[in-house]
Order: structure tokens, then C-alpha cells, then sequence
């Protein structure tokens, strides 16, 4: 892994749209068998474009949280209470007396639990110098129990018509949500890409002491990733809430696991210090497209569960058997 | 610096002098409802089948690996056992009747699942170098879509095995305590008393030096992820036993449990340190906070916040030891 850090950096790019590319491969295969299994609707275009959309909103929510998960991971951290940190924002923020304050004090309120629980994982690492791995696996447990606690185990009813609304509304013709992940998506783009703050994260994720003799405030950036993956938490609970119209402390169970799934699928190094936006979303198409055509195939859904373990495995293989090739030039 | 004073500051004492004051705590709060034999005894019986799978966490997180796949060996440990059965023909035993033969099939079965997905993780962590995190992620996923795909979603029950899960071979006692306990031991003896131990310890802390020295790293983390499987499984089997029925959906967060306890015990997730006392420990400490809640009339879920607190403060402290350490 040392040696992508001392190649050019054009190199890098290049690997990174390969590997794109490569998924979008994937992408039109998943298309291609689709086709081959249900002829009659692939043939119907205005069909295929609903499909394509209905893709599209499953991975909004996932989507966004993958956004700050790329952030921490390629700031050589790791987040496992995205899952928690959604439920317990969408718990909070539907609570009565929160609903009494109309949708904008509900999604300030998502938003600010996401943020503050995020601040509380960043603190944890970046100051208390906890391994990442632990301190948000507490979070996750401490979250969980914490939204139980709110909610009583209930599942909570949002009356709020602009929340449920933005599951339900089109903008141009694409969903709401769909805009929502897109905008959340570009806006990490341009942080990862184009600021000083981007380029940091990158720094500390492939070489924290180097980042540290540079200048960087290490700690302070490490504690605000964590913060943004919140945030980004937040913006997902809220999509989740109007999705389902409720929330319940049980929501988006394990959705850390399909968010750093994702990432990786998307070329994100596990060890930090490398990965892409573009890459990572289309890791979170790829995984919606699957559930699609499970769903289209009429084939138990639990099948997914393999390919999808598979998929996780061949990628990250893929990605040893590049570093081992290029090694050896 | 005399030794007593040495052993106490040791990690394990940390967290075992924690869950004393925790007892001891709700002891005063609710007397004679919390401190009776009664309410160990079942206590006991609620974390043995966490206690197994947390030994063969404990090993593998030691090599600085973690398994994630936890949940998916102990359902298809659950589902290998009960088609083992349906297979020589005991799924309908009645509660009452004993066939040792249908208890060694099923336990075959469940011990045979946690070797395949054992093996799976420790080929393509050790052989194929997918880091662990990884490679678990992918088995748990695809363990999980197995079990499904061969239970077609549905749970099976018997009651073939309720001489395991039901019966009590010392009087008073269930028998997954002593079971649970067979398997510590074991755990024990093969980490800090063996060859194996050392090996484990030596690879986990420094896999270069490990290899250096002659130990077939490649080798012995397969084992180690082995064990990971084996004891996943043979959880998936007592599972059974005490529950009567399968529990595909039950399970999924059994891996975060078993991480929480083994690091709570003090095992470092960087590798090189930890020790099976210290998970058993580990093990005892949330569920004694949950029983302890539920006894005091506190809601149940606070338990989840106190365990989470528990967990930071117990790794955040055996941190700072660890620095204080290496300066001086």
C-alpha cells in the first residue's frame, strides 16, 4: 500500500477510472442479465425508466451515508454507528414535541442529533485517541439503546406532510430524494476534490505523521469527519422517516456494513488515504441494482445476501491483485 | 513495586473489579431480588452462548483480525444441525425422549457448518491477505443468504435436543452452564498454555518477527479463523438446544456483542494482547447491567447507553496504561 502513496499521481487517477469504468461494466451486465430474464418488461421503455428511478430513491438514503463514509475512510477511520446514529436521529426527530415544531424544527433536529452524536464519535477518536472501531461500535450500541429509550420501542408516525412529501414528489421528473442524494453527492464531490479540506483528508489518511510535521490539525480534522459522516446520518434519517412515514429505533439496521461495502466496492482503501465519491456512488447503485433485479427475477431476496458477499470479496481481491501487479513493475 | 500491586493494575483486574462494584451495586439496590443463586444461575444460562462464540472471537482478534461473520456461522450452525437431524430422521423426536444419536448428528452438523465457514474466512484472510474486516463482511452476507436459502426462510423446530439445552447433569445447574464453561477452559488452556497461545500472541502482535521465527503465519491464522468458525457453530448448536427452534433472524448483532466483550476483557483490537478471563468478563459485565436494570425497574434500554459508556471508559483506560507504559 506504501508504494500507490510514491506513484504519480496521474497514475492514481487512472486506476480510479478504470476501476469506475470497470463498475459501470458491472452496472450494464446487471442491465443486460435483467433483460435476459424479464424480456417482456425491459422491452417497455417508459418501464425502464421508472425502474431505473425506483433504483435510484432505494439508494438515496444509503447513498448520503456513504458520502460521509467515504470521508472517514479515506481519512483512515472507520464509522460503524451510521446505522444507530440514523435511527436515533429519525427517532429524535419524530418524536410529539418535535413534530409540534413542523418539518423544518424536525429536520433541524435531525440534523443536530446527527452532527452531535458524530461530534461525540469525533472527540472519542480524535482527542480520547480511541481506536475508531471501538469508539463508534459503542456509539452504535449506546445510540441504539438510546433511540429504544425515545421511542419505547414504538414506531413513531410522522403526521408532517413536507417530510412524507419529499418520498412522493418529483422535481423535473426525478424524485425528490434522488435530487437530495445528488446534491449531497456533488457537495462531497467538491470537499473531497476541489478544498484545502478534501486535500487534507487525504493527507491524513495516507500518511497521519507527514500530515502532522505539514501543518495539519490533525485531531480537529479527524473530529469534524466524523462529524460530517453524522451529518450526513442525519440527512438519511430524515429520507428514511419520509419514506416510511415513521420512524423506529430498529431503522436502517446494518446499514454500516452495506455503506463500507459500498465504499470499497467503489475503490476506496480500507486503510485510508485513497477513493472517490464518483466510486462510491456507483458502489451503492451496483448494490441497489442487485436488490432490483432479485425483486424483478422473483427470486428469494435472501439470494442477494451471497451475491452481494461475493462481490464484496472479488472486489477487494481485485483491488490486492492491482497493488501486487504493479508492484512487481 | 510489590507483585499484588502488579496484578491489580493488570486489565483484567480493571474490568473484574468493575463488574464486582456493578454487582455489589445492585445488590444494595434490590436485596434479596438481584444477589440470589437463582438469578446467577440464570444469568449464567442467558451469556453462555455468547461466552462460547466471545472464546473464539478472543483468538482471532488477538492476531489483530476481527470476524464479522459470527452471526452468519452460528445460523447456519443452527440450520447444518437441524438438517442433520431431519436426516437421520430425529426432527420429530418428542419433548421427553433422549437419542444421544440425534444430539451427535445435529452436533456434527452445527460443528461441520462452523468448520466451512472457518475455513472460507481463513483461506482468503491468510492465503488470499483480504483484510479480515473484509473478508468476514463478505462470509457473513453470503453465510446469512445460505442459511436462508436452505431454511427458505422459514425456522425449523425440534425438540431433539432438549437433553442439551433443557437438561441438568448437576443438580440445580443447566447444563449450557457447564458446557460454556468446558469451552472456556479449553479456550484457556489452548491460549495461555500452549504452543498454540504463544503462537497466536507472537503473530498478532508482530507477523514479520512471527514469521521469522519460523511460525507458519499463513497457517496458523486458518486455524485461528477456524476456531472463530468452530465455536460460531457449536453456538448455533446450543442455540438450538435451548431455544427448540431455529432463529435465523436472531442473531445479527451477536458479532458487535462479542467484539464488545472481548475488548471490554481488555483485548487489544490491534493484536498481541488479551486473555480469555478478561473476555468472560467481557461477557458478564452488559448482561449483568441489563439483568440488574430490568431488576431495579429501570427501562431496559439504558442498559444499551451503560454498556456503550462501559465499553469507552474500560478501552479508553487500558490506553492510557499502555502509554504510561511505553514511557516509562
Amino acid at each position: 500500500m506504501t508504494t500507490a502513496r510514491n506513484l504519480p499521481v496521474s497514475w492514481m487517477r487512472n486506476v480510479a477510472w478504470t476501476r469506475n469504468l470497470a463498475l459501470v461494466g458491472v452496472l450494464i451486465v446487471l442491465f443486460v442479465v435483467g433483460a435476459l430474464i424479464r424480456p417482456d418488461l425491459y422491452s417497455d421503455a417508459d418501464w425502464v425508466v421508472n425502474n431505473t428511478l425506483v433504483i435510484l430513491q432505494h439508494s438515496a438514503a444509503i447513498g448520503v451515508v456513504t458520502v460521509g463514509m467515504t470521508f472517514v475512510i479515506i481519512g483512515g477511520g472507520i464509522d460503524l454507528s451510521v446505522g444507530a446514529l440514523i435511527a436515533l436521529a429519525g427517532v429524535w426527530s419524530t418524536t410529539v414535541a418535535t413534530q409540534s415544531f413542523g418539518p423544518g424544527g424536525m429536520i433541524f433536529c435531525a440534523l443536530a442529533v446527527g452532527i452531535g452524536a458524530g461530534l461525540v464519535n469525533g472527540i472519542l477518536v480524535a482527542y480520547g485517541k480511541l481506536v475508531p472501531f471501538i469508539a463508534t461500535l459503542a456509539m452504535l450500541v449506546a445510540a441504539r439503546g438510546l433511540a429504544a429509550q425515545i421511542s419505547g420501542k414504538q414506531t413513531q408516525i410522522s403526521g408532517d406532510q413536507f417530510i412524507n412529501g419529499l418520498a412522493r414528489t418529483r422535481i423535473l421528473g426525478v424524485p425528490t430524494l434522488v435530487v437530495i442524494l445528488i446534491v449531497v453527492a456533488g457537495l462531497g464531490w467538491v470537499l473531497l476534490n476541489r478544498t484545502t479540506f478534501g486535500r487534507r483528508t487525504v493527507a491524513i489518511g495516507g500518511n497521519a505523521e507527514a500530515a502532522r510535521l505539514a501543518g495539519i490539525n490533525i485531531r480537529r480534522h479527524t473530529m469534524l469527519l466524523y462529524a460530517l459522516s453524522g451529518l450526513c446520518c442525519g440527512i438519511a434519517a430524515v429520507m428514511l422517516t419520509s419514506l416510511a412515514t415513521s420512524s423506529q429505533a430498529a431503522a436502517a439496521e446494518l446499514y454500516e456494513l452495506d455503506a463500507i461495502a459500498a465504499a470499497i466496492i467503489g475503490g476506496t482503501l480500507l486503510s485510508g488515504g485513497r477513493g472517490t465519491i464518483v466510486g462510491s456512488m456507483i458502489g451503492v447503485v451496483v448494490f441497489s441494482t442487485i436488490t432490483n433485479l432479485f425483486a424483478i427475477a422473483n427470486l428469494p431476496t435472501e439470494v442477494q445476501n451471497m451475491v452481494k458477499g461475493g462481490i464484496i470479496v472479488v472486489a477487494v481481491l481485485v483491488q490486492q491483485l492491482q497493488f501486487r501487479l504493479k508492484k512487481r513493475t | 513495586m510489590t507483585r499484588a500491586k502488579e496484578i491489580l493494575r493488570t486489565p483484567t483486574m480493571v474490568t473484574f473489579g468493575a463488574l464486582l462494584l456493578i454487582i455489589a451495586a445492585f445488590s444494595i439496590m434490590a436485596p434479596g431480588l438481584f444477589n440470589t443463586p437463582g438469578n446467577f444461575l440464570q444469568l449464567a444460562q442467558n451469556v453462555a452462548i455468547l461466552t462460547v462464540v466471545s472464546v473464539g472471537t478472543t483468538f482471532v482478534i488477538i492476531t489483530a483480525g476481527v470476524d464479522l461473520s459470527i452471526p452468519s456461522g452460528i445460523v447456519l450452525g443452527e440450520v447444518f444441525a437441524v438438517h442433520a437431524l431431519e436426516m437421520v430422521g430425529g426432527l420429530d423426536t418428542q419433548p421427553g425422549e433422549v437419542h444421544i444419536g440425534y444430539v451427535f448428528a445435529a452436533l456434527g452438523g452445527a460443528i461441520l457448518a462452523g468448520l466451512s465457514i472457518g475455513a472460507i474466512n481463513g483461506i482468503v484472510v491468510a492465503y488470499m491477505k483480504v483484510p479480515p474486516l473484509l473478508a468476514t463482511l463478505g462470509t457473513l452476507g453470503a453465510g446469512l443468504g445460505v442459511a436462508l436459502i436452505l431454511q427458505n426462510g422459514v425456522n425449523t423446530s425440534t425438540y431433539a435436543l432438549d437433553p442439551i439445552g433443557h437438561g441438568s447433569w448437576i443438580a440445580g445447574v443447566p447444563n449450557l452452564i457447564p458446557i460454556a464453561l468446558i469451552i472456556v477452559v479449553a479456550g484457556y488452556v489452548l491460549l495461555h498454555m500452549a504452543v498454540f497461545g504463544r503462537h497466536t500472541f507472537a503473530i498478532g502482535s508482530n507477523p514479520e518477527a512471527a514469521r521469522r521465527v519460523g511460525i507458519n503465519v499463513e497457517r496458523h491464522l486458518l486455524k485461528v479463523y477456524l476456531i472463530g468458525g468452530v465455536t460460531a457453530g457449536f453456538a448455533g448448536f446450543l442455540s438450538v438446544a435451548y431455544f427448540s427452534t431455529t432463529s435465523i433472524g436472531g442473531h445479527s448483532t451477536d458479532n458487535l456483542q462479542a467484539v464488545t466483550a472481548v475488548a471490554l476483557g481488555g483485548t487489544s483490537l490491534f493484536g498481541g494482547v488479551g486473555s480469555i478471563i478478561g473476555t468472560l468478563i467481557g461477557v458478564w459485565i452488559p448482561a449483568v447491567l441489563k439483568n440488574g436494570f430490568v431488576i431495579n425497574g429501570v427501562q431496559p434500554y439504558w442498559q444499551d447507553v451503560a454498556v456503550g459508556l462501559v465499553l469507552i471508559v474500560a478501552v479508553w483506560l487500558d490506553q492510557l496504561r499502555r502509554r504510561s507504559r511505553n514511557r516509562g
